[in-house]
């Protein structure tokens, strides 16, 4: 497999609009072609060059590629974005719509990742090793479809709305989410979560699943979770067994067209509190999930913004 | 514009259908914005050989500006990704497909040959708004047509039986909101839908509930009030049941309730109604399953009947965005597909519905109702039937080209049927129709039936001397050219030049220049006594009725209306006052 290295020169707050940053792109290209791409940086363009020293072995076919983003990459948003092929590394933190729109090919970032992960993506794998902020496997504001297939596997912690308008593929979230996971899930679409999950899960979803390992907190009687079916043991959920007992309960039980058809599995050892007559579960500390301040990267931006403002 | 500007179009294929021009090779000269005999040897030369030259075209029906598209574009931000349009020296930005940015649609319209265009429904109370965007809105003519349809004072006055008070009031709130022409949105049915979800008027004698009126009373009522006025424009009517299986016999019945009543204006229109997007009112069938075309029958009563003209309002496959201020009619639409929604009123005026729309070629009523829009093209004079989608509820403005090649050639016309659902030629006759415009009638039904109308055909839509010079020029040549066996799709969606008051604003496809254009107002002159009357009343019922205090509705005309053409109307003559010469009256 042929290599390009882009190593990130210096950290901007101004971020950098890096669609071409594919393997699709760079495929068929010089170093010196790849080296003059255009980017738009808020309303200026600047060269892949000024941003980016690049180096390596450039490649014809997009599939033999490999692109590595060595080292930190804050605030360059929208890297691999509708790649159909090849693979992408991130060394580092990245910014928002990593794997947006992608066909295929495979998306490693070991750092963190910004919001917007796999944004409407369609096929292909994105693991990130670090956390994710909101909106995994979701879709942009306005548009009614988000992620149709593939693979997102994080291995932290995620924020809210995780698989927003999701109409399949597979999200695999190793540690605790935000709220309203699987909103809107509208088709076969399947959310694992190890960790505890925030309130409002599957909070319109008209089908899919979604499932928790941990903890399902309440925060309103409004969805079906009264509805509990049964105690299903090992699920068998995007191509794994899950093992352990859960409770099979329905999502959303107000939206009216597909009432009640998502299903939401959660564990039967940490869920006595959704039996009916439970009482309200009060959050205790380690409950909680992701905070923003847990994303080192986004604390030296305050920082940066902080001193720099101060500065004026 | 330079005042010393003189354009000659040389060696053109001109087709300027109010002349009886069809396809001749002569010269069109240019002087000041006008169109003139001759022009000095000094004159820039645009050579025009083998390329068609026709009047710029005239949008009579579309949403562009005001409170429904502005809320459309909050609503719809993914729209704004499906394209954009970088900044040139003489542009500014601007994107978005169902639902562009102001200025964007100036200069998409400007480029498909488009010189004037028509808002179609704003509310008086939200016509600052309308007018503030105009303002902004480069290179085309525009004018803004008022929301009467449900407004409770038109109500009270009919139901009082007051016509001379309900004239002296259209005039009054187009004078002061800046309008130019009277729209009725589902006459009453509107009114009824504020006081309950499931009411509507479901014809044309069904009251509306609280005040006793029929829509066959309003529309009659504002008919006369209009050519009382003798507004440049006849009422603009959007009828009732708009978008329910069965619903042409109600359109049947409304469009002959002005039969009879004449023509007040000499603004050159022979209609007294203008019916808009016809297609969605021309439904037959008792309930979807037995859902079909009856173009038809639309056809064959507009074709026999003189006091009506009409817009298509084709269906286009593809993303849409339906705003209308029928909201019961959205209300329905909603219930059936649970898209997001913004439904709304204004007050004591209007309604307003908003909801996103894929029209998809699999759906059985989707192709049903592409194929109705062509139908009525097809059958209908195109003297009194022009091309529009109602952008963007059937479609989307930049995709009229794909309409004129239907019209155009038989066989993109089939394919694009047969590669649609069954439906498309099963319930409809649209396999039957052999007929194909010429280049001529493709002119008529977007320049001179449109220019014709909307009563702007005395000083534009042709070439005669003194005419305003909108000029587009297309790099066809229709006598050489097949345009049945290759419509060029291509070369219809952009013009060669588009020209505005002699000032060439397209070429090639890029925009080179966009001066602001005015804004036309229609002022109607009516017996003083009657209007203070009138306006005292108003004064009364407005602090009952309104959250805005009556002198806050009024639209300053320094402030708001300081760019606009002014459109005199005393006792049916309509006199043209450009802003320019205002400005010199005031300065006097």
């Amino acid at each position: 497999m042929n290599e390009i290295v882009l190593k990130p020169k210096d950290h901007t707050r101004i971020s950098l609009e890096a669609e071409v940053i594919t393997p699709d792109s760079f495929a068929g290209k010089s170093l010196d072609e790849i080296e003059n791409m255009m980017l738009y940086q808020g309303n200026r363009s600047v060269r892949l060059k000024e941003r980016f020293d690049v180096s390596g072995s450039p490649c014809d076919t997009a599939a033999d590629l490999r692109i590595i983003i060595d080292g930190d990459a804050p605030r360059t948003k929208r890297v691999g974005e509708k790649m159909s092929c090849g693979e992408i590394v991130v060394r580092g933190n990245i910014d928002m719509h990593v794997g947006a729109e992608m066909t295929g090919g495979k998306i490693t970032v070991e750092g963190n990742a910004d919001n917007f992960v796999g944004r409407e993506m369609v096929g292909g794998l994105i693991h990130i090793k670090g956390n994710a902020l909101d909106y995994v496997g979701g879709t942009a504001r306005g548009k009614m479809e988000g992620m149709r297939g593939g693979e997102i596997i994080v291995d932290g912690d995620a924020g809210d709305h995780v698989g927003n308008f999701m109409y399949g593929g597979v999200i695999k979230i190793r540690g605790n989410v935000g709220q309203s996971a699987g909103q809107h899930m509208r088709g076969k679409g399947t959310i694992i979560i190890g960790g505890n999950s925030w309130s409002r899960v599957g909070c319109e979803a008209a089908d899919g699943t979604i499932l928790v390992k941990g903890k399902v907190h309440l925060s309103t009687a409004s969805l079906g979770y009264g509805c509990i079916g049964q105690v299903v043991k090992d699920p068998e959920l995007g191509g794994d067994v899950i093992e352990g007992e859960f409770y099979e309960l329905r999502a959303d039980m107000g939206y009216e067209p597909k009432c009640g058809i998502a299903k939401v599995y959660a564990s039967v050892g940490l869920n006595e509190h959704i039996l009916p007559g439970g009482r309200t579960s009060v959050p205790r500390k380690g409950d909680m999930p992701v905070n923003r301040d847990m994303l080192p990267y986004l604390k030296i931006y305050h920082e940066e913004m902080i001193v720099k403002g101060g500065k004026k | 514009m330079t005042t010393e500007t003189e354009l000659l179009i040389k060696n053109g294929i001109v087709y300027d259908p109010i002349n009886n021009v069809d396809g001749e090779v002569r010269d069109i000269c240019i002087r000041d914005g006008k169109i003139v005999d001759s022009v000095s040897a000094e004159a820039k030369v645009i050579d025009a050989t083998g390329k068609a030259v026709t009047p710029g075209k005239v949008e009579c029906h579309s949403h562009m500006v005001g409170i429904t598209p502005t809320s459309a574009r909050i609503m719809r931000p993914e729209d704004i990704r499906t394209r954009v349009s970088a900044s040139t020296d003489v542009r500014r930005a601007g994107g978005g497909r169902t639902v562009p940015n102001t200025w964007e649609l100036g200069y998409e319209y400007a480029k498909l040959g488009f010189t004037r265009a028509y808002e179609a429904a704003v509310t008086p109370l939200y016509s600052k708004e309308a007018i503030l965007e105009f303002n902004q809105y480069p290179i085309l003519n525009k004018g803004i047509f008022t929301l009467f349809g449900n407004n409770w004072f038109v109500m009270d006055y009919l139901k009082s039986k007051e016509q001379d008070k309900l004239t002296a009031f259209v005039s009054f709130l187009l004078k002061t909101t800046g309008g130019y022409a009277v729209k009725l949105v589902n006459p009453g049915g509107n009114e009824a839908y504020k006081w309950n979800a499931e009411w509507n008027c479901h014809h044309a004698d069904d009251p509306v509930p609280h005040f006793g009126v029929t829509p066959r009373e309003i529309i009659k009522g504002l008919c006369i009030a209009n050519e009382e006025l003798g507004l440049p424009h006849s009422i603009h009517l959007h009828t009732n049941m708009l978008g329910v299986p069965g619903n042409y016999e109600v359109t049947l019945d409304e469009l002959n309730i002005t039969k009879g009543i004449a023509v007040g204006s000499d603004s050159g229109r022979v209609q007294n109604t203008h019916i808009t997007h016809v297609q969605f009112n021309s439904f037959g069938g008792d309930e979807w399953r037995t859902f079909n075309s009856k173009a038809d029958e639309i056809a064959k009563y507009i074709n026999q009947n003189d006091h009506v003209t009409a817009d298509s309002g084709n269906v286009i496959y593809g993303d849409a965005t339906t705003m209308t201020a029928d909201s019961p009619a959205e209300w329905a639409l909603y219930k059936m597909t649970h898209n997001k929604l913004i439904s709304n009123d204004t007050e004591a005026e209007d309604g307003v519905g908003i909801i996103p729309f894929l029209y998809s070629k699999k759906s059985p009523v989707h192709s049903v109702m592409w194929a109705i829009g062509l139908e009525l093209l097809l059958l209908t004079d195109p003297w009194k039937m022009f091309v529009t989608t109602d952008h963007p509820n059937g479609g989307v403005f930049l995709d009229y080209p794909l309409i004129y090649s239907w019209l155009l050639s038989k066989k993109t016309r089939m394919e694009e049927a047969e590669s649609s659902h069954g439906w498309a030629l099963k319930r409809t006759g649209l396999g039957g129709i052999d007929k194909e415009y010429s280049f001529y009638e493709l002119v008529i039904a977007t320049v001179a039936g449109p220019a014709r109308s909307l009563g702007v055909a005395k000083r534009e839509g042709h070439f005669s001397n003194g005419a305003a010079a909108n000029v587009a020029i297309w790099d066809i040549n229709p006598l050489e050219d097949d345009l049945s066996r290759d419509p060029q799709v291509d070369k219809l969606a952009t013009t060669a030049y588009t020209i505005k008051n002699g000032e060439i604003v397209v070429k090639d496809g890029t925009v080179v220049s966009a001066p602001m254009t005015p804004l036309d107002v229609a002022h109607a002159h009516v017996d003083y006594e009657i209007q203070r009357t009138v306006e005292e009343e108003l004064k009364t019922k407005f602090k009952r009725y309104y959250t805005v205090q009556f002198e806050n509705y009024i639209v300053d005309p320094d402030l708001y209306l300081a760019k606009s053409d002014r459109i005199d109307v005393v006792s049916g003559k309509v006199h043209f006052i450009p802003y320019a010469t205002q400005t010199e009256e005031a300065v006097k």
